[in-house]
């Protein structure tokens, strides 16, 4: 993605995009994908260095790693992080990290980079994410699932030797989604009706753009033609 | 020691100062008031950019209102290209990347965008309500911050930029209590036409060869059966009463489901139990801004779901459990 975009981008997630700037802005999003993609990234990416969500699914790492994979030239985890190093600082999402983090990543965020970890041997599963940020040359570690912060771990990229790290812990433990996608959703779709708030706007656009792949396959499996 | 002619002056102080902040404080509950007449009394056609989950999706939102008759559609303008269309009587969710059409009747008629409720005087002792100011937004110089941020971790709050003209918001964010953005949802374009073609509620896709899947009504439940019982038993975060219950076959159920609805008048949290033998399990997951927390209680499965942290949702589903428990044999059907 150009630089010129990604500027218009950052400016606009934070709604710093004058007014016709941003009416033309927001017509190019549905339309390219590339752009739409960056933009998740910005959004997921804030997600989580703020740690704020427990559920961090099978999804999650797999759409950041597709999402850097689209990246030119790049090739395996290095060049993943190198890729999401170069856009990051440019992003103004920072402002929603410092707080969420609880820590003073005030003026001089050094770098962010998100690391991957390698897949567990036998596994299939797609690689952990753990956002690292270096304020002034300073890394805090911030996993994004309990269950992995006694893990070994292996640092891709950013500055090594302090030892100071910082662990935001999930509100609740994380786990895979334990229900069913389907099962989950009628519960959720079922909740909505209740729901008075501008809340429920949310779960009504969730139903409708939500990555639902779980989904999917019970209901390919429900559906199948009976012999 | 104080003269009375001090005291005096204290006690017209305090009352001033008093009736100042109830003045300070009715203006953003009657701007969010004129939110809701907007939402729901008038035609719009918008396209907003919601941020959750690590996706930015781009919807369009059309709501009309025509002899008194309200009809809506919501439609993804990427990916999936789902859509879904309210009548007064039905929604209709379309779902072409799964070939299936999801019909099920309105239980209310409050707009796909949602509104906030009334603001009684029992909520404001779990939210404070705050206007924070003009400021510019969407083009519109006269956008007016108003705040509902609750008072505990229990809940979850809102940023709202209303236009201070149609006071409808043109930028909503979802905030924990302490201020940290877990969705956004910022307008792009939005106009208020005098009249919307029936043609625009229409879907723009083929539904041939899809699947249609028509929910039924939920029956009440009644109030003696022991899932009424329990929801009455239940231990709850402050603030939060039981709101609701009734008995529903939801999509993937062989059996009806009960369905339990607590709500501290903002925030609200739904438990189903599930007796349908399918594998109990135990455990948070979430979809969108949507917290549920799942566990097994007497060989059933409790789930609790809401827009609340996950915290709130697992502290009402082990309730459940600590009451079940309690109750013992009483409750047990």
């Amino acid at each position: 993605m150009s630089e010129p975009l990604n500027e218009q981008l950052s400016a606009f997630i934070d709604g710093e995009l004058p007014n016709e700037e941003s009416a033309l802005f927001v017509r190019q999003i549905p339309r390219d994908a590339q752009l739409r993609a960056a933009a998740s990234r910005y959004y997921l990416i804030g997600q989580a260095v703020r740690a704020e969500q427990p559920s961090v699914r099978r999804g999650f790492a797999a759409r950041v790693l597709a999402a850097v994979a689209q990246e030119p030239g790049a090739s395996g985890a290095a060049a993943a992080v190198s890729a999401m190093a170069r856009e990051l600082p440019r992003s103004r999402w920072f402002g929603l990290w410092k707080p969420a983090a609880g820590i003073a990543v005030a003026a001089g965020v050094a770098m962010v980079a998100i690391l991957f970890f390698q897949q567990r041997q036998g596994e299939r599963e797609p690689p952990e994410v753990i956002a690292y940020i270096v304020p002034n040359g300073t890394p805090y570690n911030v996993h994004l699932r309990s269950d992995k912060a006694a893990e070994p771990t292996q640092v891709i990229g950013g500055t090594s030797g302090e030892p100071r790290s910082y662990t935001v812990p999930p509100l609740a433990p994380a786990t895979e989604t334990p229900l069913g996608a389907a099962r989950l959703a009628s519960y959720v779709l079922a909740h909505s009706e209740y729901s008075s708030l501008p809340g429920r706007r949310n779960v009504v656009s969730d139903a409708a753009v939500q990555d639902i792949e779980a989904t999917q396959v019970e209901a390919a499996q429900a559906e199948a033609p009976k012999p | 020691m104080m003269t009375v002619a001090r005291r005096r002056s204290l006690l017209v102080f305090m009352f001033a100062a008093v009736c100042a902040a109830a003045s300070a404080a009715e203006e953003p509950r009657q701007l969010l008031e004129r939110m809701n007449q907007a939402l729901t009394g008038r035609n719009y056609v918008g396209t907003f950019v919601h941020f959750s989950s690590g996706h930015a999706s781009m919807m369009r939102i059309l709501h009309r209102v025509e002899n008194g008759s309200v009809t809506e559609r919501l439609v993804s303008l990427d990916g999936s290209g789902r859509e879904i269309v309210g009548t007064s009587t039905e929604l209709t969710c379309y779902l072409p990347d799964q070939r299936k059409v999801l019909v099920e009747p309105r239980k209310d008629q409050g707009p796909l965008l949602g509104t906030l409720p009334s603001f009684r005087p029992e909520l404001l002792e779990f939210y404070t309500v705050e206007a924070h100011g003009a400021g510019r937004v969407l083009g519109h110089d006269n956008t007016q911050l108003v705040s509902v941020m609750p008072k505990d971790a229990y809940r979850f709050g809102y940023r709202l930029w209303l236009d201070e003209d149609t006071a409808m918001p043109l930028k909503t964010q979802l905030c924990d209590a302490d201020g940290r953005v877990i969705e956004q949802i910022m307008f792009t374009e939005l106009v208020w036409p005098a009249h919307i073609p029936n043609s625009e509620f229409k879907p723009q896709l083929s539904t041939e060869g899809f699947t249609w899947v028509r929910a039924q009504s939920p029956q009440h439940l009644d109030v003696n059966a022991p899932e009424s019982l329990l929801g009455r038993a239940i231990k709850l975060p402050p603030g939060f009463r039981l709101s609701a219950s009734s008995s529903q076959a939801l999509e993937d159920s062989d059996r009806p489901v009960a369905h339990l609805v607590f709500s501290d008048g903002l925030a609200s949290v739904s438990v189903f139990i599930d007796s349908n033998d399918r594998g109990l399990q135990r455990g948070h997951s979430s979809f969108g801004s949507s917290a549920a927390f799942s566990t097994a209680v007497d060989g059933r499965q409790v789930t609790a779901v809401g827009e609340v942290p996950p915290r709130t949702v697992e502290f009402i589903a082990g309730s459940v459990q600590q009451a079940r428990h309690a109750a013992g044999a009483a409750s047990h059907p």
